[in-house]
């Protein structure tokens, strides 16, 4: 049975016929039941048949035909001046201006086509940043804090259902604590984690499983390991493959300063749960 | 360029499809602005305006509903050129302040059959623009719910939520006038 407040709104509607099926054969089953709604229905009748009848419909000025066609006539030259007539002043030198056009066009087209576009980042580079984003904005908070990476390893183990290296990059501020989250990456399960330097959070996902065969972005060599660099919305986002796992590392620092961080692990640390 | 011969078939096609219309758009023009001489005006206009973007219609879509949508936007200019203030809020989504459930039934309905014309087309008047408009074109011309959409450039469920409110708006005003005049009294007696 649909509310009153929410009846009245079709039983307008349902006088003027300009209901669905449904939706008339549910107005009926309401109003039959319900008195208020029924008064309600014959005031909107009232009402619709009020203007009808009251306001007799204006007849047409004698003449007003006859001027909006002498209007339309003015309107004709006017749009033939708009639409096709060449301005004067460009006279002879039309067709070197229009080759001037096209080169100009031609050189925009290419400046276009060359520049990286940061609007078709891959989804995964896309969403890490935009998590990125939205921790940094607090739209997205952290789900777990641990004292040690080991446990947020184990976390993620469970919930990610293989077992994940936590990297200890050697320029990372020693924070007290790992904080962590489960993200989304390409519509794929990631974790996240956070880590500080130089004032600035990096955010690292980390991808499980051959997920991501190709890597996007330009390929760069740093210490023995290749990471693929992109940009998107002004923020880096560098990944990086070991074995099965894929490893996203985004930060507004430029990508130099993002590989030279990513580049130097604690080898010590490396952890394996 | 466009040759004599394209130039008279366009103003023969203009004839043919849209100017059939111009009596029930000069019925609506009229409504909305209340007055003879701003209803031809208005119609002078939309007419003008239609002819130039002729080319732009497509033959055998609803011509009566692009034309209404012509006349809507020249209206809504008209009125944004002589308001001293352009309105700050929606004012097109106004409610009523009384939706008829907290006034007796008799007395709206009293109000109702007391109405003179005058008093009717002052109320139509006063209604936000786009309600007044669904109004208009749902209860004096009879123009289906998914005609006014497309010529209120909204969706059917938003049509539907204007009338509603339109009419409701439209009573309470009746019923305000009723109480100026001395139809009803105050304390509810008829």
């Amino acid at each position: 049975m649909m509310e009153c407040q929410e009846v009245r709104v079709y039983v307008s509607a349902y006088i003027d016929h300009a209901l669905t099926s449904d939706e008339q054969e549910a107005v009926a089953r309401h109003l039959s039941a319900c008195e208020n709604c029924s008064t309600f229905l014959a005031l909107e009748v009232q009402t619709k048949r009020l203007l009808q009848e009251r306001l007799p419909q204006p007849q047409l000025p004698s003449g007003l035909h006859e001027r909006v066609v002498q209007g339309l006539a003015q309107a004709e030259p006017m749009e033939l001046e708009e639409r096709w007539r060449f301005p004067w002043w460009l006279g002879r030198q039309a067709p070197i201006l229009a080759m001037a056009c096209a080169f100009v066009l031609l050189l925009a087209l290419t400046i276009f086509y060359a520049t990286p576009r940061s609007t078709q980042a891959s989804p995964f580079v896309r969403d890490s940043v935009e998590g990125h984003v939205k921790c940094l904005l607090g739209e997205r908070t952290m789900e777990v804090t641990f004292a040690t990476p080991e446990e947020l390893a184990r976390w993620f183990q469970r919930r990610l259902n293989v077992s994940v290296r936590l990297p200890r990059f050697t320029r990372q501020e020693q924070s007290a604590l790992w904080e962590g989250r489960l993200s989304l990456m390409g519509g794929k399960r990631a974790g996240q984690l956070l880590y500080r330097w130089k004032g600035h959070t990096l955010s690292l996902f980390v991808l499980p499983g051959e997920k991501l065969a190709i890597m996007p972005g330009e390929k760069q060599l740093r210490s023995g390991r290749t990471f693929h660099v992109n940009h998107h919305k002004g923020y880096t986002s560098l990944m990086w493959k070991v074995g099965d796992v894929t490893y996203c590392l985004v930060s507004d620092l430029p990508p130099e300063e993002v590989m030279t961080f990513a580049s130097e692990e604690q080898t010590s640390s490396i952890l394996q749960s | 360029v466009i040759s004599r011969g394209r130039r008279a078939s366009k103003a023969t096609g203009f004839e043919v499809v849209a100017l059939p219309h111009l009596p029930l758009l000069y019925r609506v023009a009229y409504r909305l602005t209340g007055r003879r001489a701003d209803a031809e005006d208005l119609i002078q206009e939309t007419f003008f305006k239609a002819f130039r973007a002729f080319h732009q219609f497509q033959e055998g879509t609803n011509c009566k509903a692009w034309l209404m949508t012509i006349l809507r936007h020249t209206h809504l200019d008209h009125v944004r050129k002589t308001a001293k203030e352009p309105p700050t809020e929606p004012w097109d989504e106004a409610e009523p302040r009384v939706d008829g459930s907290q006034l007796s039934v008799e007395q709206i309905e009293f109000a109702l059959e007391k109405a003179l014309e005058a008093e009717v087309e002052q109320a139509l008047r006063t209604l936000p623009s786009q309600q007044r408009l669904a109004v208009i074109l749902a209860d004096l011309e009879e123009m289906s719910y998914e005609e006014i959409a497309r010529v209120l450039d909204c969706p059917v469920g938003t049509v539907r939520s204007r009338l509603h409110h339109g009419r409701a708006l439209l009573r309470q005003s009746l019923w305000e006038f009723a109480k100026a005049r001395g139809y009803i009294k105050p304390w509810g007696e008829v």
